[in-house]
């Protein structure tokens, strides 16, 4: 204790200014000290570095901005910050401030798609695409966290219009395409399997293997069995519901890879962005287990254009794939009945469909989209 | 540079603080206007020249009006010099575009050209501070500045730069040149300072987000919704300037200054009269004793009075910014404040309490409506419609009572807070023995949320960040 020791000079009353004063400093000496990240794993991007100086980017205010830019990127301890944040939000009755849940068993669930979005207009592009297209068109939504696990929900959280929307598109669609509707029987199955990871918006493995068997009813193809695939199970996962949220107690989870049994996932596999094209000969890219962004392991994560051939599959027919991220641990499945897969993603392919088709000679195509993509997406622009 | 950002707490404060401290006291201005300019310089390094030009011509302004002190008619010249001056920089920045589109729209043939000027930050509270100056030495209600960097300070002192509050010459005068910081003040800055921090950042800013989810699409969300939303807004306001103005003035004591207080728990005001007595109080008094008074007042019969007081109020409705509801919303008060003096307050004089308080906070809410649709007469008419209303377009959507239910205990604190009863549980405390490691606590924590907050502004997860 200080008090009456020096009673002129240091009463305990100031404290808070001597508080004060050691934080601002500790936090600045900190600024300079600590070493700077360039890239931030959890938000997958890079950050700011300290601006370079210029008369112009000065009078511009510019530099000024460069080094707020900075100091907002690295700031000492900023993970914790954020993590606090998000616990203070959540303790004062704001769940989901920033755009997640926290549910009920630690459930990290992502908010719904905005009421006003473009679902009207994405479907009705889908359906004129059909119209004009002589190759069977198939689509399948995958429906949201929030309304498969609707119980795991806080008491105060915006409804999941899942099922209107499902309705929506089957009502929408026209007779040129096959939905593949699965709302109900997805709800029930999730009482017995994880159809999603916990800290992730995409479903598990297990789910987008029952979208796979009832995919393969739909369109009369041959599921390959359960039975056929090793189930593996990497530790350590988060997903982006848990970089999103900033709930950073939530505990890590598993990612689960359903590897076949005699092919050990082999297919020749052409990852295409542009003029650039890489080849790797698996499905699955176990080195990115070793990252923080492990859901990357089914064919790379996000790309323009990937293209698969399995030597091993049922037929030798091909497929367009035309789908946004929850197809990524569907089509290794797809792989064993289309012996080509031609997958692209919408919001990186900005070249004609149709000339695509054309081209590949494909003899299916199938939209693989999670709802909230077809109905925010802006990107569905089939020519 | 705002306080409210992470340059100004790691970068500019503590650097400021300790290079300050350790500058011996007769330099301690010098190294204050320097600081000052930096701090002005921050967002926009060009207008430095024009807060170093308003000093300047302030300054001999303050010299000429003082060496014909004796010659009344020359004296009066530099005053009237001085004002134009001040008011031609405010006009020029502020009004420019304000005006030509103004006219272009009365006098279509014309054709003004209008020109879009950056607004320099803080110039309509500076220029009203120099314009003090001149016209205290005027009247010799002030001692004049020959010192021009302690002059030079006054004019720049960055913790009221930005957003106020107006302090006027005479009040600071003696403390220039005569301040002696001292532990107790330093102390009591830094915990007004986290007051007004936390007033800013973990009030304001919510209510600012409550407020923009409520009004976008307010139609569909229901009149209870839009009056949330409005509540939310009127919170804001509040929360936002007086947050601002006690971390300027938390700022001042820490560097041995003392600003009047600008914020007097305006929304538990029983009358209009009473709210302009305790909302953004120096430029009340600004408004009062440089146009109001000088127009005459209230000492030439009922009509001279009507007139200044709208005279007053058009001013103080276009000081808020350049464009017509501004205005409008000052006329409002104007008329408002007019009618309370011929009969309203006679009345609510009768009234129960609680009569007086709906009157004066619907008011006020009312106001806040003009207030902020600027340059959107459309979006204003729609939304207070629609508020006035009320059960018109249902009470309540699904989508908003799920925002509403989730900032309801930050909104119930924050009303809590615009009241007087923190502040005096906290007066009952200070005789506890402990207190001080209450104090303590509350900086730290408060420092800490804050930054937090400040934290997630920048935090944005990218989902797909290859292209």
């Amino acid at each position: 204790m200080m008090n009456n020791r020096n009673k002129k000079m240091l009463k305990t009353e100031y404290l808070p200014g001597f508080v004060f004063i050691l934080f601002l400093a500790a936090m600045s000496i900190m600024y300079v000290l600590l070493p700077k990240q360039e890239y931030s794993p959890l938000e997958k991007r890079y950050l700011s570095g300290f601006p370079e100086f210029s008369f112009e980017s000065l009078l511009e205010g510019e530099y000024t901005q460069g080094i707020e830019d900075f100091l907002a990127d690295n700031t000492p301890l900023r993970a914790g910050f954020v993590g606090i944040n998000s616990y203070y939000n959540l303790a004062i009755g704001n769940n989901g401030a920033n755009g997640v849940y926290l549910g009920k068993n630690g459930m990290l669930i992502e908010k719904p798609a905005d009421e006003n979005n473009n679902l009207e207009r994405n479907i009705g592009r889908i359906k004129e695409f059909a119209e004009n297209e002589s190759i069977p068109v198939n689509m399948f939504v995958v429906p949201s966290k929030g309304f498969i696990y609707h119980d795991n929900l806080p008491l105060n959280s915006l409804k999941y219009k899942d099922k209107e929307y499902f309705e929506y598109i089957e009502n929408n669609l026209g007779d040129n395409v096959n939905f593949i509707n699965i709302i109900d029987k997805f709800d029930l199955q999730a009482k017995k399997e994880k159809m999603f990871y916990n800290t992730d918006h995409h479903w598990t493995s297990a789910g987008a293997y029952f979208g796979y068997e009832n995919i393969c009813e739909a369109m009369g193809l041959k599921a390959k069995e359960k039975t056929d695939f090793n189930i593996e199970s990497y530790t350590d996962f988060y997903g982006t519901s848990y970089s999103t949220s900033a709930y950073y107690l939530t505990p890590r989870e598993s990612i689960e890879v359903w590897r076949d049994k005699n092919t050990g996932g082999d297919a020749a596999v052409e990852i295409i962005e542009g003029s650039k094209s890489d080849k790797y000969d698996n499905l699955f890219f176990d080195e990115n287990l070793n990252t923080d962004d492990k859901y990357t392991v089914y064919l790379d994560g996000n790309h323009s254009m990937v293209k698969i051939h399995n030597s091993d599959a049922s037929s030798n027919k091909k497929l367009l794939l035309i789908k946004d991220s929850f197809a990524h641990c569907l089509a290794p499945f797809l792989s064993y009945n289309y012996s080509d897969i031609v997958m692209i993603d919408l919001r990186y392919y900005k070249l004609s469909v149709k000339d695509l088709i054309k081209e590949e000679n494909c003899d299916d195509i199938l939209f693989v989209y999670g709802i909230d993509n077809i109905c925010t997406s802006t990107d569905i622009i089939l020519n | 540079m705002v306080f409210s950002s992470l340059a100004f707490l790691f970068m500019y404060l503590p650097v400021v603080l300790i290079i300050y401290y350790v500058t011996p006291k007769k330099f301690r201005n010098a190294f204050l206007f320097i600081a000052n300019l930096f701090f002005y310089g921050w967002g926009e390094p060009v207008f430095v020249l024009l807060m170093l030009f308003s000093t300047v011509v302030d300054y001999t302004h303050g010299i000429f009006i003082e060496k014909y002190r004796n010659n009344k008619r020359v004296a009066k010249r530099f005053v009237i010099s001085s004002v134009i001056i001040n008011l031609g920089l405010l006009g020029f920045f502020k009004y420019m575009g304000f005006i030509g589109n103004t006219l272009n729209v009365v006098l279509p043939f014309l054709n003004i050209p209008v020109l879009k000027l950056p607004l320099p930050i803080g110039i309509s509270f500076y220029t009203f501070q120099t314009m003090s100056y001149s016209i205290d030495v005027y009247r010799g209600d002030s001692p004049i500045q020959k010192n021009i960097i302690s002059f030079g300070t006054y004019v720049s002192l960055f913790p009221q730069l930005i957003a106020g509050p107006i302090v006027r010459y005479k009040d600071v005068a003696y403390q220039l040149n005569n301040r002696r910081e001292n532990f107790d003040d330093f102390t009591h800055g830094v915990k007004l300072f986290c007051v007004g921090l936390a007033k800013k950042v973990l009030i304001a800013n919510q209510m600012g987000l409550l407020w923009d989810t409520l009004r976008e699409g307010y139609d569909e969300n229901g009149a209870l919704a839009s009056w949330v939303g409005i509540i939310a807004y009127s919170l804001q306001i509040y929360f936002d300037f007086s947050g601002y103005s006690d971390m300027a003035r938390g700022l001042g004591n820490m560097f041995g200054f003392y600003f009047l207080k600008n914020f007097d728990y305006p929304y538990i005001s029983k009358s209009i009269t009473e709210f302009w007595r305790r909302w953004h109080i120096s430029l009340g008094t600004w408004f009062r004793e440089y146009v109001y008074i000088p127009l005459g007042g209230n000492r030439k019969g009922k009509v001279r009075t009507i007139i200044n007081l709208m005279i007053v109020w058009f001013l103080t409705g276009l000081w808020h910014g350049a464009s017509w509801n501004f205005v409008l919303w000052g006329l409002y008060f104007g008329i408002i404040l007019i009618l309370e003096k011929l009969f309203i307050l006679k009345l609510l004089e009768k009234a129960p309490a609680f009569i007086s308080h709906i009157y004066s906070l619907l008011i006020i809410i009312f106001g806040w409506g003009i207030f902020y649709f600027s340059d959107d007469c459309g979006g204003m008419n729609g939304f207070l419609g629609f508020m006035s209303s009320l059960f018109g377009g249902g009470l309540i959507s699904e989508s908003a009572l799920h925002t509403v239910i989730s900032y309801l205990p930050l909104l119930i604190v924050s009303i809590i807070a615009a009241t007087p009863l923190f502040f005096k549980v906290y007066k009952k405390a200070t005789n506890l023995k402990y207190v001080w490691l209450l104090d303590t606590a509350a900086t730290v924590i408060v420092l800490i949320i804050c930054i937090a907050s400040l934290c997630n502004q920048s935090y944005n997860p990218f989902l797909y960040f290859r292209f």
